[in-house]
């Protein structure tokens, strides 16, 4: 009977994942200096959510990548991605999109409470970003194929207007789609988004987002959280050179430090991929570990690279993203993103 | 190397205000115990956020060293195989700020232990001068002599390189003044690191970028006036720049600005020196989140737990933000050693980030 090959963790896919997911919290940054740092734009914002998880009808609830409710009364539902080759991953996106562009709710302000209030809005434009790798096919498969196809069951209320990004020497470039795309409803305001076009971002302009909120709205990937646990977040709230993390304070610590972001099943998932590297140790299942310091710099000077090396050198898969979760329109488990 | 210790054996016998009432008084006497020739005097200007010089001092390779007071003055008496020496720390009149003096000449194996002391001190913090405070001296001590440039050394911004002059006296004819030696190296796109300045008759000393210096001769209370006192008031403005800078919750983070002299930063290969110097620092932990073609990364200090997001988004300005735990001490070295690697103008606060327009979404 062949021995039973020991599970070896992906380093590359672990660092690729890390990388594309950083070039997300990027590109998010960039709309979030869009709308409340250009003037002539921030004039028409009421509110732009970072994090938004907006209830669609009962309780489904969908967690587009941004979202922007402006001073007449539209809205716009932002949403990173790119196209895998399944005819499925085409489905997923078009059912997020369709799911958008059904909202009659989004996010405003926060209370005085500390609360938020949902502002009711209409109509609300989805805008769908895509490397410019993948734009044409986006574009034939969601908009030729889907859209205008009549016997489709995919059919939003407005058409989403598809952009491409790409980077030119530092900075982000977005260019929208011209043919068969979606167009900004314009409403009562003067200025909108795609009145300049393309529009030019800088690592000056959004990299103050960036540093603040730390994340997007997508799945966590599990190296990316766990170089965050490890660089910023055990350091600050869990410093010692052995400590005990109970997973409610570190969620509740990756949120004070990150606006008031951080999934329990991502800190899970970076704290499994520190496990893995032997850089903390289990004591409840899920819920507990000891976190012992030490200096990485003998793996790898860099601290991403160290933890993937290490949990490679280790031969310990993390678990799995659980198969069950809660139930959402636009579930990301199936969902063929990138980020 | 051997040196003149008259200034230590006078040192030695301060042990009340009665004696003398103070360090100017001390080098008054060694004075007059060496026919009138002053001691050369090495000052190192350090600030601390709590306690004493001395409680994070650690000196090593000794034999003993105690400690005592002699009015606000402290003065720590080591032994090691050569026998007893001694260094003060001086208080200024800024809060936290000191100066620790030692009549040792600086290139002196026990003087460069004191600076190894220091650097290796947490909670114990230097200061890189601001270019407009370094240059300031040469102008400030105009009014009392021709001010020279004995000896200079430099550093270039680009590749680290050395540079180092040094002028001999020539009849009828005066050496360099400082202004023309910070034009010379600028323009072969380097710093001034030390010099050397002699202002007429009235004072010669050594002067350094990473704040410290050097008395050698002259008047000893001129020195104190206008090279000492400033070097207190600088290094009191770095201590005020960098204490309570941790970030707060929903409250806009506000970087700390490298802003260096020269346009260092124009391709990866030029930030791999930045991503080269943040890896080299031992006590530090460092974490790369975008390489190319803008550099960001986050520095963890493994003393005490301080983090910095680090990002260089344009050529000549390198920003550090303090995370939620950011200690002066370790803003301080991250900001100073980034600073002196790349021979930075100043390290200042920067302004809040202005409003954009729509002209700003165009491609310049």
């Amino acid at each position: 009977m062949a021995r039973k090959s020991k599970p070896v963790f992906d380093a590359d896919q672990l660092l690729n994942e890390f990388k594309v997911y950083d070039q997300a919290v990027d590109v998010v940054s960039c709309y979030h200096w869009l709308f409340t740092a250009v003037t002539e734009m921030a004039d028409t914002v009421q509110h732009f959510e970072r994090y938004p998880k907006v209830t669609l009808d009962g309780d489904r609830k969908v967690t587009p990548d941004f979202t922007v409710v402006f001073t007449d009364g539209a809205g716009l539902a932002g949403e990173v991605a790119r196209l895998a080759r399944r005819d499925e991953s085409v489905e997923s996106v078009c059912q997020q999109i369709q799911g958008y562009s059904e909202l009659v709710s989004l996010p405003g302000p926060p209370t005085r409470k500390g609360g938020q209030t949902q502002v009711p809005v209409g109509p609300v434009d989805v805008v769908f970003l895509n490397p410019v790798l993948t734009i044409k096919d986006a574009a034939r498969r969601v908009l030729t194929e889907r859209m205008d196809d009549p016997d489709h069951s995919f059919n939003p209320a407005r058409r989403p207007v598809l952009v491409q990004f790409s980077q030119v020497d530092d900075a982000y470039v977005y260019l929208i789609w011209t043919e068969g795309n979606g167009k900004i409803h314009r409403g009562d305001r003067t200025n909108v988004y795609g009145d300049i076009d393309p529009f030019v971002c800088r690592p000056r302009q959004f990299g103050d987002n960036k540093i603040q909120y730390g994340f997007m709205n997508d799945e966590v990937p599990a190296l990316y959280m766990a170089t965050r646990l490890w660089t910023r977040v055990l350091p600050t709230s869990f410093w010692g050179d052995e400590v005990t993390v109970p997973l409610s304070e570190l969620v509740a610590a990756v949120q004070e430090q990150h606006e008031g972001y951080g999934k329990t099943a991502d800190v899970r998932r970076g704290m499994q991929v520190l496990t893995a590297a032997g850089l903390a140790r289990e004591t409840e299942p899920g819920r507990q570990w000891i976190v012992t310091r030490r200096s990485l710099r003998r793996t790898d000077k860099d601290m991403a690279a160290a933890i993937a090396e290490r949990v490679r050198k280790s031969g310990v898969l993390p678990p799995p993203v659980p198969a069950r979760r809660s139930r959402r329109a636009d579930s990301g488990a199936d969902h063929p993103t990138l980020f | 190397m051997a040196y003149d210790a008259v200034l230590d054996a006078v040192l030695s016998t301060w042990t009340t205000p009665a004696r003398f009432a103070t360090f100017a008084h001390v080098v008054d006497r060694a004075a007059e115990s060496d026919k009138g020739r002053v001691p050369h005097v090495a000052f190192e200007t350090v600030w601390v956020s709590d306690g004493h010089p001395f409680d994070h001092l650690k000196a090593r390779a000794v034999l003993d060293g105690t400690r005592r007071s002699v009015g606000d003055v402290e003065i720590l008496r080591l032994v090691d195989d050569e026998g007893p020496w001694q260094i003060v720390a001086l208080p200024t009149v800024h809060e936290g700020v000191f100066h620790l003096a030692g009549g040792i000449p600086t290139t002196h194996s026990r003087w460069q232990k004191v600076v190894r002391w220091v650097e290796r001190a947490r909670d114990l913090s230097r200061c890189f001068l601001n270019h407009r405070d370094f240059r300031a001296f040469g102008e400030r001590l105009q009014k009392f002599g021709e001010v020279e440039v004995v000896h200079v050394t430099g550093r270039s911004s680009f590749d680290q390189s050395s540079y180092f002059r040094g002028f001999k006296p020539m009849s009828g004819s005066l050496r360099p003044t400082p202004e023309d030696l910070i034009v010379e190296f600028e323009g072969n796109n380097a710093y001034v690191r030390s010099w050397t300045l002699r202002v007429g008759e009235e004072l010669n000393f050594h002067l350094r970028r990473v704040a410290g210096a050097t008395f050698y001769s002259g008047q000893y209370r001129l020195f104190e006036d206008q090279v000492l006192a400033p070097l207190a008031d600088a290094a009191s403005t770095r201590r005020a720049l960098l204490t309570g800078k941790q970030r707060r919750r929903a409250v806009p983070v506000v970087p700390l600005s490298i802003v260096l002299a020269k346009k260092v930063f124009n391709t990866r290969e030029d930030t791999g020196m930045l991503v080269d110097l943040a890896q080299g620092m031992a006590d530090m932990s460092m974490a790369v989140f975008h390489r190319n073609p803008y550099l960001h990364f986050v520095l963890t200090d493994e003393g005490d737990g301080s983090n910095f997001d680090v990002m260089v988004t344009v050529p000549d300005v390198v920003n550090v933000f303090p995370g939620f735990r950011a200690s002066p001490a370790s803003l301080a070295r991250v900001t100073g050693r980034i600073a002196e690697a790349f021979g930075a103008v100043r390290i200042e606060q920067a302004e809040p980030r202005p409003k954009a327009s729509l002209a700003d979404l165009v491609e310049a």
